[in-house]
């Protein structure tokens, strides 16, 4: 089996404006040569998945250590991961991130809306188990399609990721004005944390701000940096 | 290491609590939860309470049970309840509104959370402080108001104009034989309420076997290849039956999951229909359900939009299940959406479908977009949904379908 071994990651920082630092960094992968994630994963078969899957946010979480990461650490679980490894896969994610010197409740795994909603129930007890240890979860790009909002009756993560269409042109936009005013109002009501990614342009960033969001990721903020974890810049 | 949650609930008071008995409240309770190692705080403002508790789960949830059988207050509603890694709080406090700051001071277990809130500065950043912060901005309130379920016992009969007036085309339409190689089916209808006006605002049709068999029993019946003939032909037998049974409120007509958008034809017939049948098209109201929606929003506006010019109003079935999320409301804003039966369901005890609920009513009330709530069977269920400020009804609870007629709806009394 020609596992794919020659791949690595970059960094985004998950920027918290109200404290002017950094929230998080989220590990994204790459090729050796800085190649996107779909050329690496174009490189493996299905069934290599899931290895790589778990492979992945070991070195994610390796590497990151190296980088003496100061603050939580973002990382993505393939679909129907944590169905499928259960888990093992966040038993060991956990273990090595103690082992590399981090803490577990440094860990943020984003899920998609379909891994939670496609088995509420064992998906909830899954992440309770990680919870137990401090391990949070976000919902990755959130509203985006699925059931949005309601799933959010079935699984209350610590964050949702709102979906980059959701934030592209907002401060011209009524419906997605008014979409992301109702998803503020239900998490602000759940204790859950906002993050807007994607977030490119600076009318993006102060209506989105002005509605109270103060957790940020985009090319506005920092660019995704190779091997790297980058510094920052503060639109205002 | 042993397994801790927290849980987090809200509730009203049934009466004002004096000094004396919040002390009381305060002793009992301080010593109750330092001997189940029961750590967090409970809050008071305006006749809500609002309380964090931290422990093993056994403790945690013995002690809710406790809680929610205390007769001195109603309407708990349980936020949250997960597992936490570690306690946020060292102790159990009490906070109150009416305390002096000198109190919240000196006296022990008392917390100064609405004086000057210092007792927040010493919470771990998580969950819990979160939805203190909340708590302290004005949310998770709750009072026993008129609406609350104990004031809402009687149903009287909700005043209606007399439904009345036919024309013979409706007739003759309602009584075309059915085609010989389709199943023969007929329609009940259930009234939509609104509640502030007290007035029938429309009724949707359901379709049923002759016998009265279930809409299930009729639709399993037609291969999914018909289905789109079959959705066709009864939206025309459902405006004949409207007519003819003197229907003057709008008329919901369900335009079936499987059904193929696009072709002129689909909507065509029932325009035509409704036409000759005397139906201001005006008084249509298509209710599109997820599956034909969301994989393409755009086209499903273009396609509707002659329909819309007409008057017809679009109405997005089942809103949140499946496919039918937010985002469809980015390109595509129908006249109303109407709420999953299961959001609605027990809804009043429910903290995360209360949250999903006033998030929906943020966007929808943005949008100029109405929101039914469907499946409406209990008082519970109306008085909270009343108190978010919603007021088209549909369920059990005003009115049962009526097998090929339109039946008087009830609504609880004390809303005149």
């Amino acid at each position: 089996m020609a596992m794919v071994s020659d791949y690595t990651f970059a960094y985004q920082p998950i920027v918290d404006v109200a404290r002017r630092a950094v929230a998080s960094f989220e590990a994204l992968v790459r090729g050796p040569n800085n190649e996107s994630a779909h050329w690496v994963m174009d490189q493996l078969s299905p069934e290599e998945l899931r290895q790589f899957d778990l492979d992945a946010r070991l070195r994610a979480i390796a590497l990151a250590a190296e980088l003496q990461l100061p603050c939580h650490i973002n990382l993505n679980l393939l679909p129907d991961s944590l169905e499928a490894a259960g888990s093992v896969a966040l038993a060991s994610t956990v273990d090595m991130a103690t082992l590399s010197g981090l803490r577990p409740d440094q860990l943020v795994l984003e899920v998609s809306e379909r891994e939670v909603v496609t088995n509420p129930g064992g998906f909830v007890a899954r992440a309770n188990q990680c919870r137990k240890l401090g391990v949070r979860f976000a919902i990755d790009d959130f509203g985006a399609g699925y059931s949005g909002l309601n799933l959010l009756a079935e699984f209350q993560p610590e964050a949702i990721k709102l979906d980059m269409l959701l934030v592209r042109d907002i401060g011209s936009k009524g419906p997605r004005q008014a979409i992301v005013r109702g998803v503020l109002r239900t998490c602000e009501d759940l204790g859950i944390e906002v993050v807007a990614e994607g977030v490119e342009t600076i009318d993006e960033y102060q209506w989105l701000h002005g509605e109270g969001i103060d957790l940020f990721q985009g090319y506005l903020f920092a660019r995704p940096a190779f091997q790297r974890l980058p510094a920052v810049h503060y639109p205002d | 290491m042993s397994d801790l949650i927290h849980l987090i609930y809200n509730s009203a008071a049934v009466r004002p609590f004096t000094e004396a008995e919040l002390a009381a409240l305060l002793d009992k309770a301080r010593n109750k939860n330092a001997a189940s190692n029961v750590t967090g705080m409970l809050l008071h403002v305006e006749g809500t309470f609002f309380q964090v508790l931290e422990g093993a789960p056994a403790d945690i949830d013995a002690l809710a049970a406790t809680i929610a059988a205390d007769p001195r207050h109603a309407r708990m509603t349980t936020i949250i309840r997960e597992p936490i890694a570690r306690r946020s709080f060292s102790e159990w406090t009490m906070g109150f509104s009416q305390m002096s700051r000198s109190d919240a001071l000196s006296v022990e277990g008392l917390n100064d959370f609405f004086q000057t809130g210092q007792v927040l500065d010493a919470v771990d950043g998580g969950r819990a402080k979160k939805l203190l912060q909340a708590f302290k901005q004005g949310r998770w309130r709750v009072r026993l108001t008129a609406n609350a379920p104990t004031a809402v016992a009687t149903l009287a009969p909700l005043d209606q104009p007399r439904e009345a007036g036919t024309t013979a085309d409706a007739a003759a339409v309602a009584a075309r034989p059915a085609p010989t190689d389709r199943p023969a089916f007929t329609f009940a209808f259930q009234p939509i309420v609104d509640a502030d006006q007290r007035r029938v605002i429309g009724y949707e049709a359901l379709v049923r076997g002759l016998g009265q068999e279930p809409a299930a029993d009729v639709l399993q019946r037609v291969p999914l290849e018909d289905i789109t003939e079959f959705d066709e032909d009864a939206r025309r037998v459902a405006i004949g039956l409207a007519s003819r049974l003197g229907l003057r409120s709008q008329l919901h007509l369900n335009v079936m999951p499987h059904t193929r958008m696009g072709s002129p034809q689909t909507l065509d017939s029932t325009l035509d229909t409704a036409r000759r049948c005397g139906l201001d098209p005006a008084r249509i109201v298509l209710e599109i359900k997820h599956e034909a929606t969301i994989n393409d929003p755009r086209s499903l506006a273009a396609w509707l939009r002659p329909y819309r010019s007409e008057g017809v109003r679009i109405s997005i079935d089942d809103f949140g299940s499946g496919h039918a999320g937010l985002a469809l409301l980015d390109h595509y804003q129908p006249e109303a959406i109407s709420l999953s039966m299961w959001l609605v369901r027990s809804i009043e005890g429910h903290g995360p479908r209360q949250a999903i609920l006033r998030g929906l009513v943020q966007t929808c009330n943005d949008l100029g977009i109405d929101i039914i709530a469907k499946g409406v069977e209990t008082t519970d269920e109306y008085a909270w949904l009343r108190d978010e400020g919603i007021t088209l009804f549909q369920g059990y609870l005003f009115a049962r379908p009526g097998y090929e007629s339109l039946p008087r709806p009830m609504l609880p009394a004390e809303l005149a």
